[in-house]
């Protein structure tokens, strides 16, 4: 769980310290206060990107050169994490003391599931999002796996140059094509093996849908083993051949794959109302939130950004005693207080947000 | 840098060039050159210049050296049938530190890499299947960086070296992967040649 925080000149935030309970921590204020920005530091903190697609440079207070956020955490290991954002980049990237320069290595100390309205896009939008979101959750579960999708991603790169030259036969080319079918498969398998998990812990139950049945099911270029995926890349890079020498790009691989999300066999992006959308998330992302929980006996922070915009009284009780039940430290943020039920045990903490100001 | 006399600034300039040194390590370097007595600011300048002058390439492995053939090529004790190929001359010396290999080797000075405008041409390939063809090698271990271009570098050898039927070994994953050969301390890199796999 996250114990203290610091911000200085974040966003509209000058300066502000924070200390949070293990329970609920509510964020109230009006429209454009800084609730949101505030659950946007703590995730950069972990993630070192936005939820909220923005660059960091964007989140320095205008008129301010640099933004240093600070957070205390605990749980299987006590972290002290640091960043520092200057005109340049990052200018520290530090945890327990140690700075870090690469930020594959910094990243992976602590786990964040966020639930904002903008992940509709998750179900609504482009497949870009859902790879995103399935690399994300790999990364999470399994630490090795960034690397392997920086691979992935250098070889592909590799070959694209190779195509928009306009070469694309040759013992070269062909090097750069095996490798990019080996490379690809690693990534097909995790993820594959990711999306198993998740449907286990959606074939458990949620208490946000009764009892329709999610089910996720990877959307590649080829399925099956390792090797057998590989092979399959392979003979789908060489027969898209003549589309590939036409756009000058690869056109086929886990970065052109997608994830399909059903609910009782209809895929959901076809639904009509939000309100369901927001449910097969909210069960997507518990599923997440209990699949951290096994690998890592330790409950993952729970980021709710408005949820009392997006979700009924009903689902909202839902979610919040569910949360509860599992233990999870939430922070969450509203307009109205009251929008939150069940709100108000002793091990939760209200704060009010002014004008980039936090009052307890 | 303004605020220094012209020679110092270019000598900071000059020195700031080389990799992972700054401006401000640079300019700490410059001071010390400039407060160092006169033989030795000559000794540095003739030394720097003798690099330029007496190194060339093994006209057989392609090696820094000043005679050639180079030392290692010349060596008849050593096993004339087994190549090793690297990325740079700095690779000859991490593996030679082991003491594991008693073969011959073949510098690229390179790898494969698109990005950089790097193909097989740019590299010292040819002249590999060259030796490869004019003599008796049974085998040739690939000991580029374990990085996407040193494995893809070491895929292309193992696939221009297969008519002449010699056995290509990749050193074994000992070396964590992204890593620098350069950077290995000896028993990692011994580990490493011990264990080589087939591509
Ligand atoms: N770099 C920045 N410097 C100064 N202020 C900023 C910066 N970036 C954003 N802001 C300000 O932060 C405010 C938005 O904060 P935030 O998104 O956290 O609002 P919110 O409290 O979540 O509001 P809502 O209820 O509408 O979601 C805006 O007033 C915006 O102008
Ligand atoms: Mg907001
Ligand atoms: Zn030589």
């Amino acid at each position: 769980m996250i114990e203290e925080l610091y911000l200085r000149n974040f966003r509209n935030y000058g300066e502000a310290r924070l200390s949070f309970s293990s329970g609920i921590n509510l964020f109230c204020g009006e429209n454009g206060q800084g609730k949101t920005n505030l659950l946007e530091a703590i995730y950069l903190l972990g993630m070192l990107s936005s939820f909220r697609k923005a660059e960091a440079a964007s989140m320095v207070k205008k008129g301010e050169e640099t933004f240093c956020i600070s957070g205390d955490f605990t749980g299987d290991g006590a972290y002290k994490l640091l960043l520092e954002k200057g005109p340049r980049g990052w200018e520290k990237i530090s945890a327990n003391g140690s700075l870090y320069r690469k930020k594959l290595d910094y990243l992976g100390k602590i786990r964040i599931v966020v639930f904002s309205p903008d992940e509709i896009e998750l179900i609504q939008g482009s497949p870009e999002g859902r790879r995103r979101y399935i690399d994300r959750t790999c990364f999470n579960t399994s630490h090795h796996y960034l690397k392997q999708l920086k691979n992935y991603r250098r070889v592909l790169k590799q070959r694209n140059i190779l195509l928009k030259k306009g070469i694309f036969r040759g013992e070269e080319f062909g090097t750069w094509t095996e490798r990019l079918a080996l490379a690809g498969a690693k990534i097909v398998k995790e993820r594959a093996a990711l999306i198993e998990k998740l449907n286990q812990k959606l074939s458990e139950g949620h208490p946000f849908l009764g009892t329709d049945s999610i089910k996720l099911r990877y959307v590649g270029t080829c399925t099956g083993d390792e090797m057998d995926v590989s092979q399959g890349l392979l003979d789908k890079l060489t027969s898209s051949s003549h589309v590939e020498r036409c756009r000058r790009t690869t056109v086929s691989g886990p970065h052109r794959d997608d994830i399909e999300i059903s609910v009782n066999g209809t895929v959901a992006k076809a639904f009509s109302s939000r309100g369901e959308m927001r449910s097969v998330l909210l069960a997507l992302k518990t599923a997440e939130t209990a699949l951290y929980d096994d690998i890592w006996g330790e409950s993952p922070l729970i980021l709710l950004d408005d949820v009392a915009s997006e979700l009924d009284i009903g689902r909202r009780s839902a979610l919040i005693s569910f949360l509860r039940e599992k233990g999870n430290q939430v922070l969450m943020t509203t307009t109205e207080a009251e929008n939150i039920p069940l709100f108000g045990n002793k091990e939760d903490t209200l704060f009010r947000v002014s004008e980039g100001k936090i009052i307890h | 840098m303004g605020f220094f006399a012209k020679p110092i600034a270019q000598l900071i300039g000059e020195l700031s060039k080389f990799p992972g040194i700054g401006e401000k390590t640079a300019t700490r370097l410059a001071f010390h050159i400039l407060r160092s007595s006169r033989e030795d600011a000559e000794s540095l300048a003739g030394t720097i210049l003798a690099v330029k002058e007496k190194i060339r390439l093994c006209s057989k492995c392609f090696n820094i050296t000043d005679e050639d053939p180079c030392r290692i090529c010349k060596d008849t004790r050593r096993q004339q049938d087994v190549l090793c190929v690297v990325e740079g001359p700095q690779d000859v010396a991490v593996i030679e530190r082991t003491g594991e290999f008693r073969g011959g080797y073949h510098i690229l000075h390179g790898v494969l890499s698109p990005i950089n405008g790097i193909g097989p041409d740019d590299l010292r390939m040819k002249s590999l299947v060259r030796r490869v063809a004019d003599r008796d090698v049974r085998e040739v271990i690939v000991a580029t960086n374990p990085k996407v271009e040193g494995e893809a570098t070491a895929l292309y050898i193992a696939k221009l070296l297969k008519p002449f039927g010699v056995k290509v070994t990749r050193l074994a994953q000992g070396l964590p992967m992204g890593g620098e050969l350069e950077y290995f301390d000896a028993a990692t890199v011994s580990a490493a040649i011990e264990g080589r796999r087939d591509i």
